[in-house]
């Protein structure tokens, strides 16, 4: 008897069981996602997780490189480079490399964020007002990213509007909705027009670091002037750089790594805890060379166009090597908290004088102010241009390259222009003359996205 | 003393003879083996102690009565009984003991005797394990039975190891095996981040913090039968490794020491030297200068230039003349040999001492080990320092308690691996022999080392080592307590509670002068990484023989295990005093960041076995566990196995066929599971956003994870069927055929990037593998001076992809469809060089004809499926002698078939599309130079854009190859000798590992992963030791 109560004990013992919530685990690292927008305080943190995905290295970084690197102005070393932008500079990108990935991976990442901040919004217990601010910042991102990739992976608007465009994507998608598929060129556009009509119309918002109400018009105009929309690009360009002024000459050489200045409208910002420094856009132009990749170089040729007295010719190293010399435009600090300009009041000058030239008659005397705008601010001996037509276009184009060179623009401009990507000089390792029709003056959509999606179409030239 | 004893025997003889009516019997006793007479063979009636033992030439005699049984027996040899009857000479051969199927051996939750155990298992003794230099146990797996595949992806020594049972039975998940140690599951990943293998190359092995010396054997779990058990963890295989337990009697002390040297297992490629290469580029831009040497000089120089800092090996500017011949005035001003900078002859040392002793009721073993190894290349090293205390207590006749302890400390330092620009691997294969280990000025050698190269700029191995830190520091503790009680005379009842720590120091700081940390002026890293993981596990069994022919075993159990992760992290930059990689000298705090992972399992389990007198065995067995990690709706499982034998042998109809000594013919069915997630995969099935997301200092959080309610365990379904023999009794043996399906397995499954997350983890594909397995061993030679035994094992693993949710996914360099197999290389496939003009040169499939043309232009080329990395079989061939005192044994590893892709050729290749970077010496012969040139390496151009060193079948090579795994030659020292000096043993060896390899594809080591692909690892070495071991 006394034995039969032992196994009885014992027995229960063993099979004493763990309470279920044994089994029920919570993460440390993360929220769950129900409890993700719970608060204002939680919806501005997706927020600012959506710049946090913009500042991935391989996403705005980089693709402001690849906005260079893929023109004619400045070209990469091909070694000693751990083999970085090599494969976009010889346009020989596959649709596995993760610079075509990243970019497109990342700027979805930014969009689903803020569709869920959009959506998430309706619960949150917070004014009427608040709300709208958010939404405003959100779509003025949404339009931003879409601007990004249809530049990229897309015929130009002025080219083909019926072409392929992106998916359009403005809702959360799950893992069962059917893949989506690729919009027309012109519906993308359509859609980065509202998003950044409803961003410039209602954000209020001045801190540069993030989205900013000047930005938000500046990427409008930056839209119209891919939709070869002149009136608008001319006015919001006008409207956006309301109230900044230019930098000073001076402040041209001071290494664009601080926002606090007069003229940037937007910028991203690095500090010490949050930071990726060596693949900065700096790193690779870094003069001082220890600090960063210092692998880009500057074409020959294109040196050659600046003035003597143009300040800008001291933003480039008379020395050559490599086959080019080296940038001093870009500071790339120690420590590497710094700023990277996403835009400036100089470009919108640029767009104002090209959308007016473009206008033709009557509006040449506004192109050739804003284009005397930016070369007086650099030389000042420089002499208003009287050109017209084609010949003041083609002074504002170069202009731009002048201005702008390392701050992302050279590729688009070439292909919203359609024309050709052409090399000839000595610097350059990848000689080529590419028309716009050609197939690899589009990136292929990421094979990543090709194998998910069976809805998705590659873009032509690249194999399945 | 032999006179004392036949005196003592005529005695007892004639004693007899008065007493009884008796009748002398007298024989020889002869072995099976040789049919010589055996001396010394005791001889005894049955039931008393009167008898005799043979005499030198095997006779005996002795007095017996009619109805006596005389037992006769020999150490080593099967006892034989035989009834006197009317006989008066009897002869009997004895036969050596059939040892291999009444061995106990370890198995899931208990021992089991080798007869009756119904499942697929492989035991594998400590003194085998030592027969390999290995840190790490798990590598001295490699060969020694069949099933097991261990590929040691790295010389770095106490870096992991992969092992893999019965093929691969994962797509993303974890394929590594549960490891057991007394009965306590252990951690076997990676924590590492300072040896992480994802970012740095190397890794650390937590199953190096054991000491292989404490090892008494290993018990591998193949099927479903012996695996089972362990449930949702099951899956991938179970190796149990029992440790050493005391032993009552006069306390015995082991004292061992041992010293070896290691080097590179086998030769890497042929680079070129300063002036091949020099030459190379010159000839290059001699040509396309129309000779003009000043020009391409020059061109030659500025392209192993980076900005600013001139590099040309030579001691004049142009070393090359007009006449494109070296100008007799020109000298090499050096010739760095990066490999003969970064390698060594690492030296190794290591020392054990253990003690085992106790008495009826108290026993122990206690031991404590130094190792002290250098990895071949610089800055790298493992440290250990070990010591166990196993005891136990009978403290009653039903009661036993007991404790088995581990503590361990490690230190391992390793340079980084992989791509990085402070790998010392990379750099000595991959920057060119014309950059200098020293700044040189005006031709002079300065005391500066130089980190100019256009390589990896600003990095110099030799210098770094001593600059930068790497190191990973572990303390270990793995200690369980049990209490053991028998009851009602057939239960027992065993509770064990244990305790598994892992505290990881580690430290990884760059400097602030050059290399990784210059930009931020330094950049120091200390992370603290805890694993602790409780468990208790109750087992309730019981056994009962009914009838004498009905065997019934029962076993009930209860376990319970948590799991805790925890991780501090705090980075700093800006080190402004030099000298010193402490955090508190810095000017900017950077990280400071601590987040844990949790896992918890709960679990019931029970077996059944049954025998039926000696003959027929059954045995089945059931687990449910359940889950912190899988969806709501999965949170459990059951897991299950039947498994049958028959030992043919104890039949009736089988005893006239003498010369089978044991067969036995077994088959099993269960269904196992994984749980097959890592470490950050902990809270895989729910949504999440995650934290840390933060911009320009604010705090931010971004959607990371899909939720899938409905994920669970991988389910493998497997079946084995097998036969045991042993024959003439000599040859024993095990042939086996195995079927396995891992059905659901963890899929990362690709989603569309819109919808934020480029992946979701599902349960959805299936592969499987097929096999077979055979083991052999054989007693070739025995007698009483010499032996020879030969072991066998042959692994042949089919492995199959079933369904995929995709119809093909690639994964690098490799595809996943139905039908290929897990490893199946999908790449470019070259078409050769053209003849006309050098380029390489690509196949292209239309897509719609399926005509084949060829291409120029890599990114046009198609992929093929061009063979798979895994081997068509594996073998292990072990061969022992001994002779008086000496032993010899060698082991040898085949891997035959399996491809490699050899990433490091391809890149040395790259045929002048990186200046700076170093060529294989080949170049100088085999690249094209005129129309009509047939070859397989293209024209050398500087700058090319041709993309021939992009991942092509030129560099996928048949990675066939034979290692001699293991030799050693050993001498114990006559006991006659160690007497006088107190000692009961004394053993001295030489020991060599790896020192010979064939293989097919040379430059490279042939273990570089089970996926095929090369790396920049460390290369495996090859060990030559030696040792002495003493006994007190």
């Amino acid at each position: 008897m006394k034995n039969r109560i032992l196994l009885l004990l014992l027995l229960t013992l063993l099979f004493a069981s763990c309470g279920e919530d044994f089994l029920e685990l919570t993460p440390s690292e993360s929220i769950e996602a129900s409890d993700a927008m719970s608060t204002p305080a939680k919806v501005n943190a997706v927020l600012i997780g959506a710049y946090d995905q913009m500042q991935y290295s391989y996403y705005l970084p980089y693709f402001i490189m690849e906005g260079d690197v893929k023109g004619e102005d400045v070209f990469v070393k091909s070694s000693g480079n751990y083999g970085r932008h090599v494969e976009t500079y010889a346009y020989t990108e596959l649709p596995t490399m993760y610079y075509c990935e990243d970019v497109w991976a990342y700027a979805y990442k930014v969009i689903t964020n803020v569709n869920l901040v959009i959506n998430g919004l309706e619960a949150v217990d917070m004014d009427e007002a608040s709300k709208v601010q958010l939404i405003a910042e959100s779509r003025g991102l949404r339009g931003y990213s879409y601007l990004n990739m249809i530049q990229a992976y897309a015929m130009p608007y002025a080219v083909d509007p019926s072409a392929l465009g992106v998916p359009l994507i403005l809702e959360p998608v799950l893992p069962s909705d059917p893949g989506p598929s690729r919009s027309t060129v012109q519906e993308v556009y359509a859609q980065i027009i509202s998003d950044l009509t409803y961003a410039a119309e209602n954000l209020v918002a001045s801190e540069s670091y993030r989205l900013t109400t000047a930005a938000a018009k500046g990427l409008l105009a930056r839209a119209y002037l891919n939709m070869e929309d002149w009136a608008n690009a001319s006015k919001w360009a006008k409207e956006a750089r309301d109230g900044y002024s230019l930098m000073t000459a001076d402040q041209l050489l001071e290494g664009f790594q601080d926002d606090s200045n007069s003229e940037w409208m937007w910028s991203l910002r690095s500090v010490a805890d949050d930071n990726n420094g060596y693949l900065h856009v700096a790193s690779f132009y870094d003069a001082l060379r220890t600090l960063g990749y210092n692998s880009f170089r500057i074409d020959v040729d294109f040196r050659a166009l600046f003035g003597a007295d143009d300040t800008r010719l001291q933003q480039i190293d008379d020395g050559v090597y490599s086959g080019g010399h080296v940038s001093l435009k870009f500071e790339h600090v120690s420590g590497w908290v710094m700023d990277q300009v996403l835009m400036r009041a100089s470009e919108m000058y640029l767009i104002e004088a090209e959308a007016e030239a473009e206008l033709g008659a009557g509006h040449e005397t506004a192109a050739q102010d804003a284009l005397f705008a930016i070369q007086s601010r650099a030389d000042a001996t420089a002499v208003k241009s009287t050109s017209t037509g084609e010949t003041l276009i083609n002074e504002v184009l170069l202009e731009r390259r002048k201005e702008l060179w390392g701050e992302g623009f050279r590729w688009f401009d070439l292909n919203r222009r359609g024309l050709n990507v052409t090399r000839t000089s000595s610097s350059h390792w990848a000689l080529l003359d590419l028309p716009i029709t050609d197939n690899k003056r589009r990136w292929p959509i990421p094979q990543d996205e090709i194998d998910a999606n069976p809805n998705m179409v590659q873009n032509p030239g690249y194999a399945k | 003393m032999k006179k004392l004893t036949l005196i003592v025997c005529v005695v007892l003889l004639s004693i007899q003879i008065v007493s009884a009516q008796t009748r002398q019997v007298t024989g020889i006793v002869t072995s099976a083996d040789d049919g010589f007479g055996m001396p010394g063979v005791s001889v005894v009636i049955k039931g008393t102690t009167s008898g005799t033992s043979t005499d030198l030439d095997g006779n005996y005699s002795l007095s017996t009565k009619s109805g006596d049984i005389l037992v006769f027996s020999f150490v080593g040899m099967t006892p034989q009984e035989i009834s006197v009857g009317n006989q008066t000479v009897i002869n009997v051969i004895m036969q050596a003991e059939a040892i291999g199927m009444d061995e106990v051996m370890v198995v899931a939750y208990g021992v089991s005797k080798k007869s009756s155990f119904t499942g697929s298992a492989a035991t594998v003794k400590g003194d085998d394990i030592l027969k390999s230099s290995a840190t790490s146990f798990e590598e001295a797996l490699q060969g020694s039975t069949a099933g097991v595949q261990v590929v040691s992806t790295s010389g770095q020594p106490g870096s992991a190891t992969t092992v893999r049972i019965r093929g691969i039975g994962s797509i993303n998940g974890v394929a590594t095996p549960l490891y057991i140690i007394d009965g306590v599951a252990i951690n076997s990943e990676n924590y590492s981040q300072v040896a992480d293998a994802t970012n740095y190359g190397t890794s650390a092995s937590p199953l190096s913090s054991l000491n292989p010396s404490d090892i008494e054997n290993i018990t591998i779990l193949k099927d479903a039968s012996a695996s089972a058990l362990y449930g949702s963890r099951a899956a991938n295989g179970v190796i149990l490794i029992t440790t050493k337990q005391g032993l009552s009697g006069k306390t015995k002390v082991n004292f061992s020491a041992k010293y070896g040297f290691s080097d590179m297992a086998v030769d890497q490629h042929k680079i070129m030297n300063a002036g091949q290469y020099y030459k190379t580029f010159f000839d290059y831009y001699y040509a396309e200068n129309g000779g003009d040497a000043t020009a391409a000089n020059a061109s030659v120089i500025s392209d192993f230039s980076t900005s600013g800092a001139t590099i040309n090996p030579y001691n004049i500017d142009n070393p090359y003349g007009a006449n494109g011949q070296l100008d007799p005035n020109a000298k090499l001003l050096y010739d760095t040999d990066w490999r003969d900078e970064v390698y060594r002859i690492a030296k190794s040392e290591e020392y054990n001492i253990s003690a085992t002793g106790g008495n009826d009721k108290t026993k122990f073993y206690l031991s404590a080990g130094y190792l002290n190894q250098e990895g071949i290349a610089i800055g790298s090293s493992f440290e250990r320092l070990s010591t166990k205390l196993n005891v136990s207590n009978d403290v009653t006749d039903f009661f036993k308690v007991g404790m088995n302890n581990t503590i361990s400390i490690t230190e391992q330092k390793t340079p980084p691996g992989a791509g990085g620009g402070a790998s010392p691997v990379k750099f000595a294969d991959y920057v060119s022999s014309v950059y200098p280990l020293y700044v040189w000025e005006d031709g002079v050698k300065t005391d500066e080392y130089n980190y100019e190269n256009a390589v990896q700029l600003d990095f110099n191995p030799v210098a770094l080592r001593s600059l930068d830190k790497y190191t990973s520091e572990t303390f270990r503790v793995l200690s369980s307590s049990f209490a053991e009680l028998k009851f009602l005379k057939d239960f027992n009842l065993k509770t064990q509670v244990s305790y598994d720590r892992s505290d990881l120091k580690e430290n990884r700081f760059y400097n602030p002068e050059h290399g990784n940390g210059k930009s931020v002026n330094g950049r120091g890293d200390r992370y603290s990484i805890v694993e602790t993981t409780k468990s208790i596990t109750n087992t309730l069994n019981w056994s009962k023989t009914f009838n004498e022919i009905h065997t019934v075993g029962l076993l009930l159990g209860q376990e319970a295990t948590e799991t805790k992760y925890e991780l501090l992290n705090a980075e700093a930059t800006d080190f402004v005093f030099p000298g010193t990689d402490e955090l508190v000298a810095t000017a900017q705090p950077v990280t400071a960041l601590s987040y844990f992972r949790e896992k918890a399992l709960s679990s019931y389990f029970s077996r059944l076995n049954y025998d039926y007198d000696g003959k027929y065995y059954f045995s089945a067995s059931f687990r449910r566990d359940g889950s912190s990690i899988f969806g709501s709706d999965n949170k459990w499982g059951n897991f299950w196995s039947v498994a049958g034998s028959w030992r043919m042998s104890q039949e009736d109809f089988m005893s006239n066929l003498q010369w089978v000594d044991d067969l036995k013919i077994r088959a099993s069915y269960g269904i196992n599971g994984s749980d097959a997630v890592r470490v950050y995969e902990r809270y895989i099935a729910m949504a999440l956003f995650d934290y840390g997301q933060n911009y320009g200092g604010n705090a931010g959080i971004a959607f990371s994870q899909m939720a899938n309610p409905n994920l669970k365990w991988e389910k493998l379904t497997a079946w084995d069927i097998a036969a045991e023999f042993r024959l003439f009794n000599r040859i024993s043996g095990t042939v086996e055929y195995y079927s396995k399906i891992s059905d659901g397995l963890l899929y990362d499954q690709k989603l569309s990037f819109t919808t934020g997350v480029p992946t979701v983890k599902t349960n959805i594909a299936e592969i499987e593998n097929k096999g077979i397995e055979i083991e052999l061993s054989s007693e070739n030679m025995r007698n009483s001076i010499f032996s020879w035994t030969t072991s066998l094992n042959f692994s042949a693993n089919k492995n199959k992809i079933k369904s995929l949710p995709e119809e093909k996914v690639i994964d690098g360099s490799k595809i996943w469809e139905e039908g290929s197999d897990r490893y199946q290389f999908y790449i470019q496939k070259f078409a050769g060089v053209d003849a006309t003009d050098g380029s390489p040169t690509w196949y292209v499939e239309d897509e719609a004809t399926k005509e084949i043309t060829t291409t120029k232009v890599y990114s046009k080329a198609t992929k093929f499926k061009s063979g798979s990395a895994l081997p068509d079989f594996t073998a292990g061939l072990r061969n022992n002698f001994e002779y008086k005192g000496f032993d010899l044994s060698f082991m040898l590893y085949f891997s035959m078939g399996g491809k490699i892709l050899d990433y490091t050729e391809a890149d040395l290749l790259h045929m002048g599309s990186s200046p700076g970077t170093q060529l294989l010496t080949k170049v100088i012969d085999k690249a094209w130079k005129k129309p009509g040139d047939i070859t397989d390496i293209p024209r050398f151009e500087v700058n090319n854009s041709f993309q021939f060193h992009e991942r092509s079948t030129r560099f996928l090579h048949d990675n066939s190859f034979v290692r001699l795994r293991n030799i050693t030659l050993g001498y114990d020292v006559p006991k006659q000798f160690l007497e006088r000096y107190k000692l009961s043993s004394l053993r001295l060896y030489v020991q060599g590992d790896n020192i010979w390899t064939w293989q097919n594809h040379k430059g490279i080591d042939p273990e570089q992963s089970i996926a095929g692909t090369s790396n920049n690892n460390m290369p495996n070495i090859k060990t030559f030791s030696f040792g002495v071991k003493l006994g007190l």
